[in-house]
C-alpha cells in the first residue's frame, strides 16, 4: 500500500534537466527550506548554477557532465545509467514530485526514468512540466509529445504550464522573459502544492484522491498560480487564478475537477479562505469535484492560490497536449475556445492519443483471451481489416 | 411488505432501483438512482473508493425518489471470471420406497457438495431436475417410489474477492447487502417469460464491460457465465481505428450501429468535434466493419464459451438480447447469424412506476427487485441461497 497522503507526507522534489533544476531553484518560502530538494542533470555547469544543495550528476561516466544536446535518448540512457542513486535518493519520499521542461534532452528523456525510479520506491510519483513555445520549433514540440505518451506510463498524477497557452496573456515578451515567465508560472504552482506537504498545513489535499481523480479521467491538469496582498486579497488572488488563460482563461466552466490550494502567512485569516473558496466554487460547473487544502507559511506575506484543474473528464481525447504549430501567431485571439492543437500535429498526436486512451480504459483489469487469442486487442487488427481514409 | 432495492454496479452506470409490491401482487418502481461508475472495469469493481461515490450519489437520488431510507439492497454482479458447470448428485434409497421430503434435502446436499478452486466461491447451486432409477426425469420426486434419487444442478461461481468487490462499498454506507445475484440471472428473470424458458432460450445481457449470457432448455437453467467484453471494447477499437475521443467513438457506434450502411446511406458519418478541432468525417462502410468484427467475434466466443452444440440443438425460443448494448443497431441480425436463430431486443416486462424504468439497461435491477420478493418467502430454494451467502456476504 501506497502512503499518499500529502500531510504530512514526505515529500521530495525532484528537478530534471535545465528548466526542472531552475524551477526547483526557485522555489520559495517555508518549502524551500523545509522540503527535500534534489536537482539532477546531464549537465553539470546547469547543475552548479541551480541553487540547489543537493545534486545528482545524470550519466556522469559517458556523458562526463557535458548536457544530452537536445536528444531524449541520451537523457534517457544518462538517467537510466544513474537510476541506482535516484532510487536510492527517492527511497525516504512517500511523495515525489518530478518537475521538467518537456522538449529538451534531458527534461525528456530522464524525466519518465526518474518517476519509475520514485514509483519503484513506492513513492507517489507526480510529474509537473512546462510544454515547449511554438516558437521554439517543431523539433522540440515532436519530443514533447513522444515523451509526453511516455509520461503517462510513468506518473501518477501530471500536471503542465502549457507555454502556448501561457503566451496568450504577455502578448508581445521577449524570447527570454517567455522562458522566464513559464518557469515561474510552474515554481509558484509547486510553491503552492508544496506548501500543503511542509508540515504547516491546516488541512491537507489527499493525494490519492488527486491521483484517483486522475486516473479515472486520464487527462492532465493544467495549473495556474497567483497572489495577493493587502484587502480582498484572497478573492483577488482567486480571481486572478481563474483568469489565468494557462487554465483556459475563461473559468472553469469545461473543468471536471479542482485542486485548490490557498497559502497564507502568519496573518491569514478564515476570511481570506473562505472568500477565497467562494470564489473559486461559483465558478465551478455543478458537476466538478474540487478538494482543497489550507496551509501557512511563515515567510509568505501574502494569499497566493494555485488551481490545479483537470478539464472536460470524458469528453475529451485522453492524454492531450497544449502546442502550437511553429511560426504561428501564437497570441490569435480565440474566443471562447481553448488552445488545441492544430492539424500539423494531429496525426502523430492522435495515434498517441488514442494508444493511451485504449490502455487506460482496462487498466488495472484482467485481460481478456479465449483461446490464446487477446480480444482486448481489436477484432479489425488481429483479423487485418484495412481502414479506408 | 417491505420495499425491495436492487443495485447494480456496472462497468458505465451504478443503478439503484426502489420496488414495492401493490396489493394485487403487482411490483411498483417507487424509487430510481443512476450516477456513472467510476473504478469499475470489465464489469468488475476495481477501485473502491470510486465506486464509493457513484453508489452513494445513485442511493441517495433513489431514496429521494421513492422516500425509503435504503438499509439492505440486493446485488447484481458480473464479470469474466462468472462461469458455471453443471453437477449431479446421487443418493441410494433404502429398499426402494416412497422419496422423502428428507430424501430430497439429502441429494440436493450431495450435488452441493462441489470443490471448487480454493479462491473461488459458489454464487448459486441452481436446480435443474431430477431423476428417479437413472430413467424417469420428474420435478418433484416427492412421493414418487425408486431405487435411486439423483439431482442435477447448475454451480455457477466466481472469484471470491471480485464478487465481493462491489459488496464494500455498500457496506461503507452502512449498507447491508441481503445476497448477491448474478446479473445474467437477474436479467432472465426480468426479460424472460416461462413459454421461453420451456422452449429453451438464450439471453445475453450485453453491458458496457461485460456480456453475460444465460440458456435455459426445458425450463431450467442449463449454462450461464460470462465474457469480459463488452460496449467498452466496442468504443475502444473505434477510438484505435479512428483516432477519435471516446466520447466520439461513442457517437459513431451509435450513429453507426454493426451493420453496413445500405445504399442510400451516408457513406460518411461526421465525426462530432468536441474539442475546437476541425470537423472531419469518417468512411462508414470501415466504421461498421470494425464495430461488426467485434460483435461477431463476441457472441462466436459466447457460444464456443456458454452454448455447446448439445444444447444449441436445445433451443426453441432463439436469442434474447437486453442490456444497454442491446440498443446497438444491427446486434439482432449479428448474433442470429452468429447463433443460426431468430434473434430479439427485449426489454423487461411489466414494469409499473418510474417509466425510465421500462428500458434494456435495467434487466438485471428489475430482476432483482422480482427475485427480491420471492425470496422473502421460505422455500427451499431460498434457505439454499441464504446458506451460501451466509458465510461469504454477513461477515
Amino acid at each position: 500500500m501506497k502512503k499518499a497522503s500529502l500531510t504530512p507526507a514526505r515529500v521530495m522534489v525532484a528537478g530534471v534537466g535545465g528548466v526542472g533544476c531552475r524551477v526547483v531553484g526557485k522555489l520559495r518560502g517555508a518549502s524551500a527550506v523545509s522540503l527535500r530538494r534534489l536537482a539532477m542533470d546531464t549537465d553539470s555547469r546547469s547543475l552548479e548554477e541551480c541553487g540547489v544543495a543537493e545534486r545528482l550528476l545524470l550519466g556522469s561516466s559517458t556523458g562526463r557532465g557535458a548536457g544530452a544536446g537536445g536528444d531524449p535518448v541520451r537523457g534517457r540512457n544518462a538517467a537510466s545509467e544513474t537510476a541506482e542513486e535516484l532510487r536510492a535518493a527517492f527511497v525516504d519520499a512517500s511523495v515525489v514530485v518530478c518537475v521538467a521542461g518537456l522538449g529538451g534532452g534531458t527534461g525528456t528523456g530522464a524525466l519518465p526514468v526518474a518517476l519509475r525510479a520514485a514509483r519503484e520506491g513506492g513513492s507517489l510519483a507526480l510529474a509537473m512540466f512546462t510544454t515547449p513555445f511554438g516558437f521554439e520549433g517543431r523539433r522540440r514540440r515532436d519530443i514533447a509529445l513522444n515523451g509526453f505518451g511516455e509520461l503517462r506510463e510513468h506518473a501518477d498524477v501530471m500536471a503542465a504550464v502549457s507555454s502556448d497557452r501561457l503566451i496568450e496573456s504577455v502578448g508581445n515578451a521577449s524570447v527570454e522573459e517567455s522562458f522566464s515567465l513559464a518557469e515561474d508560472a510552474l515554481s509558484g504552482a509547486l510553491t503552492g502544492m508544496c506548501s500543503l506537504a511542509s508540515g504547516r498545513a491546516l488541512f491537507g489535499v489527499d493525494m490519492e484522491n488527486v491521483r484517483r481523480l486522475f486516473r479515472e479521467n486520464g487527462g492532465l491538469f493544467a495549473i495556474s498560480h497567483a497572489e495577493s496582498s493587502g484587502p480582498g486579497r484572497g478573492v483577488a488572488a482567486a480571481r486572478a487564478a481563474l483568469r489565468s488563460p494557462l487554465i483556459g482563461g475563461d473559468g472553469l466552466g469545461a473543468a471536471s475537477a479542482v485542486l485548490v490550494s490557498i497559502v497564507g502567512g502568519r496573518d491569514l485569516r478564515i476570511g481570506d479562505v473562505s472568500e477565497a473558496m467562494d470564489v473559486v466554487a461559483q465558478a465551478l460547473p455543478e458537476s466538478a469535484e474540487m478538494s482543497m487544502g489550507i496551509a501557512m507559511d511563515d515567510q509568505l506575506d501574502r494569499v497566493a492560490v494555485t488551481l490545479l484543474v483537470l478539464e472536460g473528464a470524458g469528453e475529451q481525447p485522453q492524454g492531450r497536449l497544449h502546442t502550437d504549430e511553429p511560426g504561428q501567431p501564437a497570441a490569435a485571439p480565440q474566443g471562447d475556445e481553448k488552445p488545441r492543437r492544430r492539424s500539423g500535429t494531429k496525426a502523430r498526436d492522435d495515434k498517441l492519443t488514442a494508444d493511451h486512451a485504449g490502455r487506460d480504459r482496462f487498466r488495472g483489469s484482467e485481460m481478456t483471451t479465449f483461446d490464446g487469442e487477446d480480444l482486448d486487442t481489436p477484432t479489425y487488427q488481429r483479423k487485418g481489416i484495412r481502414i479506408a481514409d | 411488505m417491505d420495499p425491495v432495492v436492487a443495485v447494480e454496479i456496472g462497468t458505465t452506470k451504478t443503478l439503484v432501483l426502489v420496488g414495492e409490491r401493490k396489493e394485487d401482487g403487482r411490483v411498483l418502481i417507487t424509487g430510481m438512482g443512476m450516477a456513472e461508475s467510476a473504478g469499475v472495469r470489465k464489469g468488475e469493481v476495481l477501485d473502491i473508493d470510486s465506486a464509493n461515490l457513484s453508489v452513494s450519489s445513485a442511493i441517495k437520488q433513489a431514496e429521494e425518489t421513492s422516500s425509503v431510507d435504503i438499509g439492505t439492497v440486493h446485488v447484481a454482479v458480473s464479470g469474466g471470471h462468472i462461469e458455471s458447470f453443471p453437477n449431479r448428485g446421487k443418493l441410494s434409497l433404502a429398499g426402494g420406497g416412497e422419496i422423502t421430503p428428507e430424501d430430497v434435502e439429502q441429494v440436493t446436499e450431495i450435488a452441493q457438495a462441489v470443490s471448487l478452486a480454493p479462491d473461488r466461491e459458489i454464487i448459486h447451486t441452481i436446480r435443474q431436475s431430477f431423476t428417479i432409477d437413472e430413467s424417469h426425469r420428474v420435478e418433484r420426486p416427492e412421493g414418487m417410489h425408486g431405487a435411486q434419487l439423483a439431482l442435477d444442478i447448475l454451480v455457477v461461481h466466481g472469484v471470491r474477492n471480485r464478487l465481493m468487490a462491489p459488496v464494500k462499498p455498500l457496506k461503507q454506507l452502512g449498507i447491508e447487502v441481503l445476497d448477491v445475484v448474478f446479473g445474467g440471472l437477474a436479467s432472465a428473470m426480468a426479460v424472460l417469460t416461462p413459454e421461453q424458458k420451456s422452449s429453451g432460450v438464450i439471453l445475453i445481457d450485453l453491458g458496457g464491460g461485460t456480456a453475460d449470457c444465460v440458456v435455459y432448455v426445458d425450463g431450467y437453467v442449463a449454462s450461464a457465465g460470462s465474457l469480459a467484453v463488452g460496449g467498452d471494447h466496442v468504443t475502444r477499437d473505434i477510438v484505435i481505428a479512428f483516432k477519435t475521443s471516446i466520447a466520439q467513438a461513442e457517437r459513431l457506434k451509435r450513429d453507426s450501429g454493426c451493420v453496413r450502411p445500405g445504399r442510400g446511406a451516408p457513406q460518411r458519418l461526421t465525426v462530432t468535434s468536441d474539442t475546437g478541432m476541425p470537423e472531419r468525417t469518417v468512411d462508414a462502410v470501415s466504421l461498421s466493419a470494425v464495430i461488426e468484427v467485434r460483435v461477431e467475434e463476441m457472441f462466436r466466443v459466447l457460444r464456443s464459451k456458454f452454448v455447446p452444440d448439445a444444447l444449441l440443438r436445445r433451443v426453441g425460443a432463439g436469442v434474447i438480447l437486453t442490456g444497454g448494448g442491446a440498443r446497438l443497431g444491427g446486434m439482432d441480425v449479428v448474433a442470429g447469424r452468429v447463433f443460426e436463430l431468430p434473434c430479439a431486443v427485449a426489454r423487461p416486462r411489466e414494469v409499473d412506476g418510474i417509466a425510465a424504468a421500462d428500458a434494456p439497461e435495467c434487466s438485471a435491477c428489475l430482476g432483482l427487485i422480482e427475485h427480491g420478493f420471492r425470496d422473502t418467502g421460505s422455500g427451499p430454494r431460498s434457505s439454499a441461497w441464504k446458506k451460501i451467502f451466509g458465510s461469504l456476504f454477513t461477515r
